[in-house]
């Protein structure tokens, strides 16, 4: 039905814009047009789906703008790309931080274990995807204003804006998670930090990691997209995510695990991000996802769905407007 | 139909004055637009809101030019911005036809940290080129931006005008069926602007529909037989580029004029009545080329002047200062006691070229030492007709002669 499915790569083939016609005739609305598809009641569901489809569409610009993020960040920093290191080195040596408090008042409680992988291993797996989340929600949401001038200058489905961040987040995630992988077959291998023997399980569930991470990705796609086009509206939100991720580091269990509560950890799993990261650590260390935390992945699988499929809608809903309200 | 490229009926778009989306009252109303989408009062006028277009109309054909004029605030950009699909109307449609490439600003999609050769990529996938088109054009974008040497130096070090030729350089290797152009033929030098104006006549002669917007309107005749002028929003004139020079400048001929005392009571003096003749005496909207003109006025003393004179200071439509013509200067003697004194100025030989000049009157009083005792607030404009469309800046005519011949054994 759209002028996409004509010209593939360019901008704009046929286009019919239009307006609201005269007051009273609500058939019509304003502020639909032929790049932002139009939002019947017959395909709300789809819409996520026609975004990333669009988004491909137009994948050398998304490239472009992707290779332009991963550029710019690194440029003119002494350390370059060893900052893709570097981010996650200090957020897993805080995790080890933490763990050594809980272990020294356990230890002071009387329960005696050892310090060592046992303890290091959940950090590190926790923190690495947790890193991948920040940064996805954190730079699309602020992608959109950072871009003005391009969205009130020149058109372009504006999804490319957040999904370019989020492909450049993804690249700094594979990267810091191969880096992660050699530091963990290192150690394991050359056993120089004790207690390296349980704290590792590979089994077949392993394979339940990729689906695991497309959940959290999903979830922070949506997010990032709510975000991304609220914060137009309403600069607020920037703050207000900001301090979500900073703080939520502690209710997304990246260093706690829900067994530390004792019965009470479920609370957390409320958030969606804590039973996929929870989960995420129960098959590497375990071997398996932990029985009870099945029930709250399926309900993160389920907000998360719920929120990329909301947020398209209001970002489909709202694109129009991008370029007055900026 | 099928020949139309645009087509834009009965739009209507206004804007908001002020901040938007400042305090709490205005979050409810917002939820509501975006989780249901305008309601009624889209179509209206609302509280500090103000139509930016009124009800415009045009229609284009294929590979034709259209010129937008307009003074600051007439709605211009926010035109082409609407056919460009960044803003949306309130009301009203409009129908572009074709891949359409949008030059609102140069460079705007530039990344300052990026390399020249960067950004071609860049900015060329934003203004909708494929990857494979821009590796194909690189050769020529560079070429025709003239600035090889710097292709791997971050932009940031760029000059404005690197940057300039740069953007436009990309944009003009589009190959667009629609070009919407606002107003960016005023960067670069005068050799690039010539370069890129010829670029653009290229484009619509090979079937490209130009929509461009210029306050420089010998760029405009050249390049558009059609234009359309735009006031406070509304389109006061469709139609052949000539006539429409005419509409725009009477746009700020109408504008109201005024002494330099704030206070009525203390004006001395004034300047009445002020029209342009051809030298038989009939006042007309323009003069021609290479044949004299008049300008009368009626100079009005009311309250004593020691020595009154009339000046015009005349500027292209450019804003380029051309000459200054004094009644002092020139010999005239204007009587210092009150009443009013018909005076007319006769420009012989006629030294203006074609184009678009604009006249400042002022009043001075040469016995003291102060700039002038009243000007007109507004330029009165004139075109001059005749000659080639801006080819020329004066008009220097003289004699030759064979003065002699030597006897050349070379």
């Amino acid at each position: 039905m759209d002028w996409s499915k004509k010209n593939k790569r360019s901008l704009v083939t046929d286009q019919k814009f239009i307006g609201k016609d005269q007051v009273g005739t609500n058939t019509t609305t304003a502020g639909q047009n032929a790049g932002a598809p139009v939002c019947e009641s017959t395909d709300r569901g789809l819409m996520a789906w026609r975004l990333l489809v669009d988004a491909v569409r137009f994948r050398d610009l998304l490239l472009a703008l992707t290779y332009r993020d991963i550029r710019v960040k690194y440029k003119q920093a002494f350390l370059g790309i060893f900052w893709v290191f570097f981010m996650p080195f200090v957020a897993i040596a805080s995790g080890i931080v933490f763990r050594l408090a809980i272990w020294f008042f356990k230890s002071q409680a009387g329960i005696s274990e050892s310090f060592g992988m046992g303890q290091i291993v959940p950090v590190m797996v926790k923190s690495v995807p947790w890193l991948l989340f920040a940064g996805i929600v954190g730079g699309s949401s602020t992608s959109l204003i950072n871009s003005m001038g391009l969205i009130t200058k020149i058109y372009f489905p504006r999804q490319v804006v957040p999904f370019s961040t989020i492909l450049s987040s993804m690249f700094d995630f594979i990267i810091s998670l191969s880096g992660m992988c050699l530091v963990l077959v290192l150690v394991l291998t050359t056993k120089i930090v004790p207690g390296g023997a349980d704290a590792v399980n590979i089994t077949t569930h392993y394979l339940w990691l990729p689906v695991l991470l497309l959940i959290l990705v999903t979830l922070a796609t949506g997010l990032g997209l709510f975000f991304s086009c609220a914060n137009l509206f309403m600069r607020d939100v920037r703050y207000l995510v900001q301090m979500c991720l900073n703080y939520g580091v502690f209710f997304s269990l990246v260093f706690l695990h829900y067994e530390d509560f004792q019965g009470w950890g479920w609370i957390f799993f409320i958030n969606p991000v804590a039973p996929i990261l929870e989960s995420i650590r129960t098959i590497v260390t375990q071997g398996r996802i932990a029985p009870d935390i099945l029930p709250w992945l399926a309900y993160s699988t389920a907000v998360a769905v719920i929120v990329m499929i909301f947020a398209s809608r209001f970002f489909n809903r709202s694109e129009a407007l991008f370029a007055e309200v900026v | 139909m099928n020949d139309v490229a645009i087509h834009v009926e009965h739009v209507w778009k206004k804007f908001r004055k002020g901040q938007l989306n400042d305090r709490m009252r205005d979050f409810f109303p917002l939820m509501r637009q975006l989780m249901f989408g305008p309601g009624k009062s889209d179509a209206d006028l609302g509280d500090r809101e103000f139509w930016a277009l009124r009800d415009v109309s045009f229609s284009v054909k294929r590979g034709q030019s259209l010129g937008v004029v307009g003074p600051n605030g007439a709605g211009k950009s926010t035109m082409l911005k609407m056919l460009a699909r960044i803003l949306r109307p309130n009301r009203g449609t409009f129908d572009v036809r074709g891949r359409v490439s949008s030059l609102i600003e140069v460079g705007a999609g530039f990344h300052h940290e990026l390399t020249g050769r960067e950004n071609i990529y860049l900015s060329g996938t934003i203004l909708g080129m494929s990857r494979k088109e821009i590796c194909a054009r690189e050769r020529a974008i560079i070429e025709f931006s003239e600035i090889e040497e710097f292709m791997e130096t971050p932009v940031k070090r760029y000059s404005s005008g690197m940057k300039a030729r740069l953007g436009f350089s990309i944009a003009a290797h589009l190959e667009p069926d629609v070009l919407l152009v606002d107003e960016v033929l005023s960067v670069g030098d005068v050799r690039f602007r010539q370069k890129c104006l010829r670029h653009m006549e290229l484009l619509s002669q090979s079937n490209v529909t130009i929509i461009f917007i210029s306050h420089m309107l010998d760029q405009v005749r050249r390049l558009c037989p059609n234009t359309v002028v735009l006031d406070q929003g509304k389109a006061i004139y469709n139609g052949p580029t000539e006539e429409a020079t005419r509409v725009y400048l009477d746009v700020f001929n109408q504008a109201p004029s005024h002494s330099v005392d704030a206070d009525d009571r203390n004006r001395k003096v004034e300047l009445r009545d002020i029209n342009f003749r051809n030298i038989a005496g009939d006042e007309v909207g323009k003069w021609i080329v290479r044949q004299p003109g008049m300008i009368d006025c009626r100079l009005v003393i009311k309250k004593r002047i020691e020595k009154p004179a009339v000046v015009i200071k005349i500027f292209d439509i450019r804003g380029m200062y051309l000459d200054t013509i004094g009644s002092a200067s020139g010999g005239l003697i204007i009587p210092p006691e009150p009443g009013q004194y018909r005076v007319r100025f006769t420009l012989e030989p006629m030294p203006l070229t074609d184009g678009d000049y604009a006249f400042h009157f002022y009043v001075y009083d040469r016995s003291l030492q102060v700039p002038c005792i009243w000007e007109l607030r507004q330029p009165r404009m004139l075109s001059v007709r005749g000659g080639n469309i801006g080819s020329s800046v004066v008009d220097c005519s003289g004699r030759w002669e064979l003065i002699g011949l030597d006897d050349s054994s070379v």
